[in-house]
């Protein structure tokens, strides 16, 4: 029988891939969210998880891309 | 809605296809409105409509690029009724719109107009009109970007309600502006000015009055800017014979500044430098025409902004995506930060539109250094654009998942109707797994029904 | 980012430790250099009024601000924090940027408006240089488009009154106190710290030498007043306030003290040697900092080198600005000259050297700076062999005996070997009572960033001069300890726009590109798992990086180009330069080796590309280098970044607007590499520099690059996980003391330098070598310089 599951396709570059891929393995958002690896740029997730991960994701690029201007 | 999602890149044209077509084939019988028609269109249909006036037909070009343009502006002409296409295929000038377009070139624009020019000296004596029209059209941009008591204050209730109408701004109580009327900030004068008059020309329709009774002393106005007029000195009478509505809208063009009535009592009325962004032809020149170099903000490449203006309007629009850092009473200073860019893209703002808008109004300087495209560093415009791209990292799609098909020919049936609808998102033969897109599961569902009473019917 | 700060630090200590240059100290205290209490005072503190704010977060000036009603026509906003906007665009730009650079420290100097701000040491280093209170505050004024805020000007007074009124003067061998402020001098005399380092406590009116009226210093031949003319046809369009143009010949004249000041009475007294330190520390704390001044023309005890400039020797505006301030009151101030890399640092302090013409003791941070110093002084200057004496653990002249002991000569040494306080060989302890015995014109301190404090200090102990010259390209540390330079050299004295040179043609048009490099997603996902040393390594192991890296240098190759390529990583240095079959270099290189490398690489026309470790640095001369690549550095060095630019900076050959050098940072993206490299930028972007990001090249996909398979970049991966920790860490710092020895060969080259026409015809049988198929490849060289960098084509707009 075929099975149907609703949920979130991502499409990203491989490396965002990774980050989303480590994420769910260190359990970083309290449980793992990737129903499916498909290829090098796609994931398939929960719908739920997507609030929770998109800010983590904001904060992860936060962190990653410090202002620049020190001298104001 | 704000003049990027355009169809013909002329705001004015746009609003006319949507009205109806009794009310449009009446606005082609005046030649003022037929010759204001003319002149807003893009210059390849401008020449068919003259080559179908004159001659009747329009010869085609040989090249692929100018063919696919004149079709393009040919199904313009006939969404405005200007030309039709007969039962041959072959296109025809509207008679109403030849006959008016032919008296007024005849006449000359100035001649079709109703208006009358004022010629008492005493009433004639209009003085700083174009101080005063500036600041009434600041008064209505500071209201909508900063809608504090003291800036409502200084707009009509019409005003406001047109923004609402327009959703540039929300709340009821407390006002605020949204995207769209962010947006509606960074558009170039020309765009902005028509953006506000066709609101208000919707506004009028929603209210159940006739349009072309409003359109027609508009368009006669704004021909008369054409005339290479001097300042202070055009002064013209207010017909008191005008409807409400007529009446009305000399109100609202006051109120953008591209009129300037002293008095009502007066009964006249001058116009503005103001005026010419409405008879600008946005297809040719949207930006050109206001380039006269007189913008006011220097970027540099270590991402510090000069804003050499003391406009709380410019400042406002200016920090939608400046960390502002010090105010001077003719300067003031910011810089371009991610968090202060990324803050302008969470409101709806674009990197091209702030690029525009900072290209747009370059200091002189800037300009005659680097030239009008450089005159924003290009490293700052590239990160401006980096940084919205870095919120594209990942792209969100609900949908749904096929697994565990139990054959090669449901898999490929699945994913060649999810194909031919255009549902199908992702598919790996391989592991035979197929994504369709939100609205896609339904018609899976449809798939697998018809299968099974095809099936049934085969009898299996 | 905390982790890594006390990595570094604990590398620094370690270094300091192992080094026994430093160990023990002289008395000195190991606490940072005393600065006057006034010095710590800012604009943001009490002085300036507590800063309202706009509806825009802005701090809101207006009302502090008033305009003047001719504001456009003048050039500056000073705003009550002590900040200062100048608008480049402004006549009279050039009245108030050589006065600003006197008073304040620069923060930005890009295209349009430059900052700067009013800070302690700023307004000290103005004082020195003979500027007086009401003198600052007045042109300050005049230059404002608003009235001065009365916070700036208390400011000023406050930082300013005590500074400049007294001075430490050597004389016949002995250290004189002198002031013509009585009340000062009263109130050193009564300060029991002073009064215990007094030779002789009496105060003596000094006796005052006749002075005859002074001719001007001149340095070099005569296109001085070139420049004063071009000064006189700007100022003559008359969009320049009368008052701004009358007030500039004053601050642009010699500064000679102020006859009321002259007629004072000098009062002096003499202190012990060995107090010096004691004494200027306690100067400090007094807010009395002692000025040092040397009055070289009339002093008839130290004999005179009797050298000059070559005739052929001529000086660039910049440098000779520079040396006017130094020698502005025709005496030898002490301080700092701050000149980017490549604009001509060497010949300033050749310069200093024949104004003063006295003794001269010149310390390098390398042997290899040492031949560079002895080469320059042989090519501009008229001096002799003989007069030239190395001190270099390998290098050791003899020092003059006999007969000719007396006679002045021009000693240059390194840091290390002067301040090195554990065992000597006989023939060095003798070089260094030499050095210790002389009295001493002029001290040079060339890259002056780079010396940590304490051999610093240790240095002047031993060193007795009259005048100390600090030469730097990037006034830049890490610590922010420069500011201790003020009070153990001097104030900064110049500093030059790097983005105006760039313009004149003095240094290379440089085009510097910051290139993203997507990780892999396999080197990701190990990347993601892995402590920051590993980390590190990923990164700059990041397959697509090698393959951009490879890219990079074949387009720049077919070009005819001299690339440098850059890695603090040893590692990688390693892997990159073996597989792509480039010679490379680092710390543990032989010296015979590395004189190979070098030599090939400068006049090899097969070798366009070496690959160094951080030991190239600073030191390394290769001017026909023109392409430099960065694929790894360490962390978010300003100064390493600059340092590095510096190496292709030196004016070329096709000095046309195009950019004729270009400097590319390989950044791995989605890494800690990306925050590193844009705080490495910030002192480069704040001097004018933009990094333009890359982040597609196109071409890339028709180039035959190596790592293209998955199985390749899995293959490295695993060696790249094999390596021990100790490969995954930078070099160690150690390795920038070990000392760098292919001096012979430098000095070799330089001699050829010397003789220009030697060089070129050097440089035109390397073309005349070259294979008629070659030929065309270098007509197209020739076009492709014209032609804008194809690079960068494809993201202009």
């Amino acid at each position: 029988m075929v099975n149907v599951k609703k949920g979130v396709l991502v499409t990203s570059d491989p490396a965002f891939r990774q980050l989303l891929i480590h994420l769910d393995d260190s359990r970083q958002l309290g449980s793992k969210f990737i129903i499916r690896e498909l290829d090098d740029t796609h994931l398939f997730i929960e719908k739920e998880i997507v609030p929770m991960l998109e800010s983590k994701v904001e904060q992860i690029m936060e962190n990653m891309n410090p202002e620049t201007n020190d001298n104001k | 809605m704000t003049g990027a999602a355009s169809k013909y890149s002329c705001l004015f044209l746009d609003f006319l296809i949507t009205i109806p077509p009794n009310q449009r084939q009446r606005m082609l019988q005046k030649p003022s409105c037929a010759f204001f028609i003319y002149r807003m269109l893009p210059p390849i249909a401008q020449q068919v409509t003259i080559q179908l006036i004159w001659k009747g037909s329009f010869p085609q070009a040989d090249d692929v690029e100018v063919t696919r343009q004149i079709e393009d502006q040919v199904k313009l002409l006939e969404e405005l009724g200007v030309v039709h296409r007969q039962s041959d295929g072959k296109l025809a000038i509207d008679h109403d719109y030849k006959r008016s377009y032919m008296y007024a070139a005849m006449l000359g624009a100035a001649s079709i107009s109703s208006l009358v020019l004022e010629t008492n000296e005493e009433k004639r004596r209009g003085k700083e009109v174009e101080k005063k029209a500036v600041e009434r059209w600041d008064c209505i941009l500071r209201y909508l970007a900063l809608p504090s008591e003291e800036n409502t204050q200084a707009v009509s209730e019409t005003t406001r309600n047109l923004f609402k109408m327009a959703n540039f701004t929300s709340g009821d109580s407390r006002i605020e502006i949204t995207t769209s009327g962010f947006q509606f900030l960074l558009l170039s004068p020309v765009k902005q000015m028509w953006t506000y008059v066709i609101e208000y020309l919707k506004l009028e329709m929603s209210q159940g009055h006739d349009i072309v009774e409003v359109i027609e002393p508009l368009i006669q106005i704004v021909l008369l800017a054409n005339r290479g007029y001097k300042a202070e000195k055009e002064c013209y009478q207010i017909d008191p014979s005008w409807t409400g509505p007529q009446q009305e809208l000399l109100n609202h063009l006051r109120e953008l500044g591209v009129i300037f009535i002293r008095k009502r009592k007066d009964g006249v009325f001058f116009l503005t430098q103001l005026l010419t962004h409405l008879a600008t032809n946005e297809t040719i020149d949207d930006t050109s025409a206001e380039k006269v170099s007189n913008g006011k903000v220097i970027v540099e490449t270590n991402f510090r902004v000069y804003a050499y203006t003391s406009s709380l309007l410019q400042l406002a629009i200016i920090a939608l995506f400046t960390e502002m850092t010090y105010r001077f009473q003719d300067m003031s200073v910011g810089m371009i930060t991610r968090e202060s860019v990324r803050g302008a893209l969470q409101h709806g703002i674009t990197a091209a539109q702030i690029i525009s808008f900072l290209r747009a109004n370059a200091h002189p300087q800037c300009i005659a250094t680097s030239g009008p495209v450089n005159c924003l560093p290009i490293t700052v415009a590239d990160q401006i654009r980096l940084w919205e791209d870095e919120r594209r990292r990942m792209d969100l799609k609900d949908s749904y998942i096929y697994s565990n098909f139990e054959s090669d020919e449901e898999f490929n049936g699945v994913c060649d109707y999810a194909k031919e609808r255009k549902i199908l998102l992702w598919a790996d033969y391989q592991r035979k797994l197929v994504i369709v897109n939100e609205e896609g599961h339904e018609y899976v569902r449809q798939w697998y029904k018809q299968q099974k009473s095809k099936g049934g019917s085969d009898g299996r | 980012m905390a982790t890594k700060d006390r990595k570094r630090r604990g590398k620094w200590d370690t270094y300091k430790s192992d080094d026994t240059l430093a160990a023990s100290g002289s008395g000195g205290s190991d606490k940072d250099a005393a600065v006057p209490k006034a010095a710590s005072h800012n604009l943001n503190g009490e002085n300036a009024p507590p800063a309202t704010f706009d509806e825009f977060g802005a701090k809101d000036y207006r009302k502090d601000m008033p305009l003047k009603a001719d504001f456009s026509a003048r050039p500056l906003w000073v705003a009550p924090d002590g900040h200062i906007f100048l608008e480049s665009f402004s006549p009279v730009y050039k009245h108030a940027r050589d006065f600003l650079i006197a008073i304040s420290e620069p923060v930005c100097r890009p295209q349009h408006i430059h900052e700067y701000q009013l800070t302690a040491y700023s307004l000290y280093a103005a004082v020195s240089v003979g500027l007086q209170t009401k003198d600052i505050i007045e042109y300050l004024e005049r230059l404002s488009k608003s009235q001065l805020p009365k916070g700036v000007i208390q400011f000023i007074q406050m930082c300013t009154v005590s500074y400049g009124k007294v001075k430490l003067v050597l004389k016949h061998n002995r250290y004189f106190v002198e002031s013509r402020h009585s009340d000062v001098m009263q109130k050193l005399l009564k300060d029991a710290v002073i009064q215990s380092c007094i030779l002789d406590d009496r105060i003596e009116p000094a006796q005052e030498e006749d002075q005859p009226t002074q001719e001007k210093i001149k340095f070099s031949h005569g296109n001085e007043n070139e420049n004063l003319d071009k000064d006189g046809a700007d100022t003559a369009d008359g969009k320049v306030p009368a008052d701004i143009d009358e007030f500039y010949g004053k601050m642009d004249g010699d500064d000679e003290e102020d006859a009321e000041i002259r007629n004072l009475q000098l009062l002096t007294f003499e202190i012990k040697q060995e107090t010096i330190e004691t004494v200027q520390k306690r100067c400090i704390e007094l807010e009395y900092p002692l000025l040092a001044e040397y009055d070289f023309r009339n002093d008839t005890l130290n004999p005179n080198l009797g050298i000059d400039l070559k005739p052929s020797t001529t000086l660039r505006p910049y440098q000779e600005k520079s040396l006017r301030k130094m020698f502005g009151n025709s005496r030898a101030r002490s301080g700092v000259i701050v000149l980017p890399c490549g604009a001509g640092k060497t010949l300033v302090g050749v310069t200093a050297v024949t104004t003063v013409n006295k003794r001269c003791l010149v310390l390098a941070n390398s042997n290899v700076s040492v031949e560079q110093w002895r080469a320059q002084f042989k090519l501009w200057s008229t001096i002799q062999d003989k007069q030239l004496v190395r001190f270099t653990r390998e290098a050791k002249d003899p020092a003059p005996s006999g007969a000719d002991a007396s006679k002045p000569v021009v000693c240059i040494s390194t840091y290390s070997m002067v301040a090195y306080s554990g065992r000597r060989t006989l023939q060095a302890e003798e070089a260094m009572k030499f050095i210790e015995k002389q009295e001493w014109g002029l001290l040079l301190l060339d890259e002056v960033h780079t010396i940590p404090a304490k051999m610093f200090r240790r240095v002047l102990t031993i060193v007795q001069a009259h005048c100390k010259l600090g030469l730097t390209a990037t006034l830049v540390r890490e610590d922010d300890k420069i500011t201790d330079l003020n009070f153990l050299i001097g104030p900064k004295i110049y500093e030059a726009n790097w983005m105006e040179l760039q313009k004149a043609g003095h240094i290379a048009k440089v085009q510097c590109a910051e290139v993203w490099c997507p990780m892999t997603s396999a080197f990701y996902s190990y990347y993601l798992r892995s402590q920051i040393a590993r980390k590190l390594l990923l990164a700059v192991m990041n397959p697509n990086k090698f393959r951009i890296c490879q890219f990079l240098i074949k387009f720049h190759e077919r070009r005819n180009d001299k690339i440098i390529v850059f890695s603090d990583n040893v590692f990688a240095l390693k892997k990159y330069a073996i597989e792509m079959s480039k010679p490379f270099l680092y710390g543990e290189t032989s010296q015979n080796e590395r004189m190979k490398i070098l030599q090939n690489f400068q006049y090899n026309p097969r070798v366009n590309t070496i690959f160094v470790s951080k030991v190239a640095d600073t030191s390394f001369d290769l001017p026909e280098a023109n392409v430099l690549i960065q694929i790894s550095a360490h962390g978010g060095s300003r100064r390493q970044e600059a340092q590095r630019l510096g190496r292709i900076l030196r004016a070329k050959k096709h000095s046309t607007d195009q950019f004729n050098a270009f400097f590319y940072s390989l950044v791995s993206q989605d890494t800690v590499e990306m925050g590193y490299s844009r705080k490495r930028q910030r002192f480069l972007v704040n001097q004018g520099y933009a990094y333009k990001v890359v982040n597609k090249l196109p071409g890339m996909e028709s180039e035959d690059l190596k790592l293209g398979t998955k199985e390749l970049q899995l293959q490295l991966l695993s060696q790249v996980l094999a390596t021990s920790d100790a490969d995954a860490e930078e070099e160690d710092i150690k390795v920038l003391l070990v000392v760098l020895y292919y001096a012979d060969y430098h000095y070799n080259f330089q001699e050829e330098l010397a003789d220009g026409t030697i060089r070129i015809a050097r440089r035109e049988a390397t073309m005349a070598s070259m294979s008629g198929g070659q030929g065309a490849q270098y007509h197209a060289k020739a076009k492709a310089i014209t032609e804008r960098h194809p690079l960068f084509k494809r993201f202009r707009q």
